[in-house]
């Protein structure tokens, strides 16, 4: 089973490192816009736009957005090769598994540039 | 989600559309799906930190430890259910 050439760091120990501070990244980004609801339970559009507009929060958008790719692809990864295996699909487990994973990976990208295009776009 | 977050960010005739489509009970549970499972994998993810750093990896405590998870997720997922309607 081809595992290592699919993975995002190519070494276990830089996947795990990269997972753990995607994930603080990710965590903290969630409770910055779940705290932008609360402080504003009468959001409209003008107070919408103007916490994305800033160039921080830019920063922090775009820096959260490619640590969803990364926490994306890594956990995917884990998620596949644990449970796409020959174990589980017979001989034809590895080409399945990329195709799969090949879907993933197209799915990030879009996820990516369309994310960069709202961010930075406007 | 992506799409929403487009429109409203695009315009505020955008930003009007998204509540309306977020009046919709089928948007609004759509929503909610996504957002609980956000939020349990937020929770069981900070619980897997927790458990980086050494804290509670023995029998008892992961069993405690996925108990507080499963219970703060329940929680939180119910308070974002209120929230939403």
């Amino acid at each position: 089973m081809v595992t290592n050439v699919t993975n995002l760091g190519r070494s276990g120990l830089y996947d795990w490192i990269i997972q753990r501070f995607s994930a603080i990244i990710l965590a903290a980004y969630s409770l910055c816009i779940l705290a932008s609801f609360v402080m504003n339970p009468d959001m409209d559009f003008a107070k919408w736009s103007s916490i994305f507009e800033g160039n921080a929060m830019r920063f922090f958008s775009m820096i959260t957005l490619f640590a969803l790719c990364a926490h994306a692809w890594i956990g995917m990864w884990t998620v596949l090769t644990d449970y796409m295996t020959p174990l589980q699909l017979g001989t034809r487990a590895t080409f399945l598994r990329i195709l799969f994973q090949a879907g993933c990976v197209l799915l990030i990208a879009v996820y990516l540039l369309w994310g960069i295009q709202i961010f930075w776009g406007n | 989600m992506l799409y929403l977050l487009e429109l409203s960010l695009q315009s505020e005739s955008g930003f009007a559309l998204v509540l309306e489509l977020l009046d919709n009970v089928i948007v609004k549970f759509a929503a909610w799906a996504v957002l609980s499972g956000l939020l349990y994998h937020l929770i069981a993810g900070i619980k897997h930190l927790i458990m980086d750093l050494g804290y509670g990896e023995t029998l008892k405590g992961g069993f405690i430890g996925a108990c507080i998870t499963l219970a703060l997720s329940a929680v939180v997922i119910v308070t974002a259910g209120v929230w939403i309607w």
